[in-house]
């Protein structure tokens, strides 16, 4: 690139845009760092940007198969650069074909299995490579900045694409979601590349998922938290779940998800499971709450600092419901026994508990703890948020747990809860009444 | 006799002693040491910078500084050296205004410091990511040189690529 003497150029240019100083070789530099969509907007700002912009833009083209449009919202990026333009569907490479642009397209990316594509885009494009590629690697807007939100998202939608060097790259992922429903070779193909994940979340989760992973060689693998969404409402049978303690070192978890676990039959799996977690902090449950009825017992009481529970039994059905607020005795025990741990909860269920109008009734009312208590719970308590996310308690947004007392606040109102008395080995709470 | 120090001499003929760990980071003057100086550096060096003004070359410098002891991969892949993100100490030390970072940008282009030119690249990308055409041309103070219609045929001719 030219030397430009850069004490001179912007003195005095306040008239002129300092980018536009700039050699073209570094503004192609620059834009070679955007990625599709911003590209589109780079052309339109000038005719010198246009210029530079629409060679990287019609370089390489992918073609995204058709029929699976990728849904994405125009926020969401082709990653993090521009390698590939992906273009939708063979109907608008055919405009291309006929535009002003074609000589501008150096390469056309089509997936292997489709060799009539191929054929039918030799004959469109003579003398452009034409590339069979078939590892895809699908990602969402989060993994635009990876920097801002260490989070990559995989689904089905939103496409973006590595070659193998990637893999060699330390790629500062720190959780990583994974959808089954993707070819699971694809998602074996890119794991390499995440050593760093300290979080995984796996969605549609088959036993015959798991298998793949040891299949490749994955053992041991340490991670902070797990998240698991499970395909068909349960695990598929008992060894699915001790697989999980190959799979992973389970003792070095502290948050765990296990959602969409619904069917019954499988305390022995919960009671297992809980019981090898032995470093859990936090503990997310989309389940039915009464797989957790024995389980609960199995997490060190006063561990927990976050318990989000979503109930996925049939309330009706379920005879353990606590007296006194009316939820699911396991809920509820899980609740007593991390009281001095406790600082995030929330739950909420699928159905409308009895006799309620119910648990908005309960806690409505107001209950002040005894001095007794104070011991109870230790200073650790502080704010918390509670998600109900089925708005069965659509005042109540907030849960603030203190020394004393857990106080709830719904709109302006805000009532408070004494935590009972471990003492007397019951869940009788002290039951004094005051309006805030 | 001390350690000898490379003098970088900046277009307004201020001299930077440094280093020669610190100067080397720009492959320019390693190359120029490296020739010039074939059994090692005896004594000091002196090399002028005559397209680098001295409040420009302070700035590189620090970043030199700073990153003396930083081992840059030589060849990564072109894939992996663009989807990193700036690294956190080299993001605050470009959030400088825009005439300050191209002139960074410039000046270690023209003393070739890969590893900064990268970083102030991206940090400009940054700033055009997410942007309409119009908040672009806000951003760069760029008067549009399209009429109206130009700019609505160059929407048509590239809609395919915002159709996703």
């Amino acid at each position: 690139m030219n030397a430009i003497t850069t004490g001179q150029i912007f003195r005095g240019s306040g008239a002129v845009s300092p980018i536009l100083q700039l050699p073209n070789e570094i503004l192609t530099f620059i834009f070679g760092h955007l990625n599709q969509l911003d590209t589109v907007q780079v052309l339109c700002v000038s005719r010198q940007f246009y210029k530079l912009g629409v060679e990287r833009l019609y370089n390489s083209i992918y073609i995204n198969d058709g029929e699976s449009k990728l849904l994405v919202s125009s926020r969401l990026h082709t990653g993090l650069y521009l390698k590939y333009a992906i273009i939708n569907g063979f109907d608008l490479l055919k405009q291309l074909k006929s535009s002003d642009m074609k000589h501008l397209i150096k390469s056309i990316t089509c997936e292997e299995y489709e060799s009539n594509q191929y054929r039918t885009l030799v004959s469109w494009f003579p003398g452009t490579k034409i590339i069979n590629e078939g590892c895809h690697l699908v990602a969402s807007q989060n993994i635009v900045n990876p920097s801002h939100t260490p989070v990559l998202y995989l689904n089905r939608y939103n496409y973006i694409f590595f070659n193998t060097k990637f893999q060699e790259c330390n790629f500062s992922i720190k959780q990583l979601t994974i959808d089954f429903k993707l070819p699971v070779s694809d998602i074996l193909d890119i794991m390499p590349m995440f050593k760093g994940v300290e979080v995984l979340d796996l969605r549609n989760t088959t036993s015959a998922n798991l298998s793949d992973f040891e299949d490749r060689g994955f053992r041991n693998i340490k991670l902070k938290g797990l998240y698991l969404h499970l395909a068909g409402g349960g695990f598929s049978n008992e060894a699915s779940a001790s697989r999980l303690s190959d799979l992973f070192n389970l003792s070095t978890i502290t948050s765990f998800g296990l959602t969409n676990c619904y069917r019954g039959n499988q305390s022995s799996e919960m009671v297992w499971l809980l019981g090898k977690l032995s470093s859990l902090t936090r503990l997310y449950l989309d389940i039915n709450v009464e797989l957790l009825y024995d389980a609960v017992c199995q997490v060190r009481p006063h561990t927990l600092t976050s318990l989000f529970i979503q109930d996925r039994s049939d309330i009706s059905s379920l005879e353990y419901v606590s007296m006194l607020f009316q939820i699911p005795m396991p809920i509820w025990e899980m609740i007593i026994q991390h009281g001095e741990s406790l600082i995030n909860l929330g739950f909420s269920s699928r159905f409308i508990y009895p006799n309620s109008n119910s648990i908005v009734d309960v806690f409505e009312r107001v209950y002040l703890s005894d001095d007794e208590c104070t011991s109870v719970i230790n200073s650790e308590l502080e704010a918390a948020e509670v998600l109900f996310n089925d708005g069965y308690f659509p005042r109540l947004n907030m849960v603030v747990i203190n020394e004393h007392y857990f106080e709830i606040s719904h709109g302006n109102e805000s009532v408070t809860i004494a935590l009972f008395d471990r003492s007397e080995g019951n869940h009788k709470l002290f039951a004094k009444t005051k309006s805030k | 006799m001390s350690t000898p120090k490379v003098i970088i001499i900046s277009s307004d003929d201020e001299k930077f002693p440094v280093e020669q760990k610190v100067a080397e980071k720009s492959i320019l003057i390693k190359n120029m040491i490296n020739d010039l100086n074939p059994d090692g550096l005896e004594e000091d060096f002196e090399i002028p910078t005559p397209n680098v003004r001295s409040n420009v070359l302070s700035k590189v410098l620090e970043w030199c500084e700073h990153h003396k002891n930083t081992v840059f991969a030589d060849d990564e892949d072109e894939d992996v050296k663009k989807s990193l993100p700036v690294e956190e100490w080299d993001k605050n030390f470009l959030k400088v205004d825009q005439e300050m970072l191209y002139e960074i940008i410039l000046a270690a282009n023209y003393l070739n410091i890969k590893p900064l030119l990268e970083s102030g690249c991206k940090m400009v990308a940054e700033m055009i990511k997410g942007k309409s055409p119009e908040e672009l041309r806000r951003t760069f103070n760029i008067v549009s040189d399209f009429s109206p219609e130009e700019e609505a045929a160059i929407r048509r001719e590239n809609e395919w690529a915002e159709d996703r």
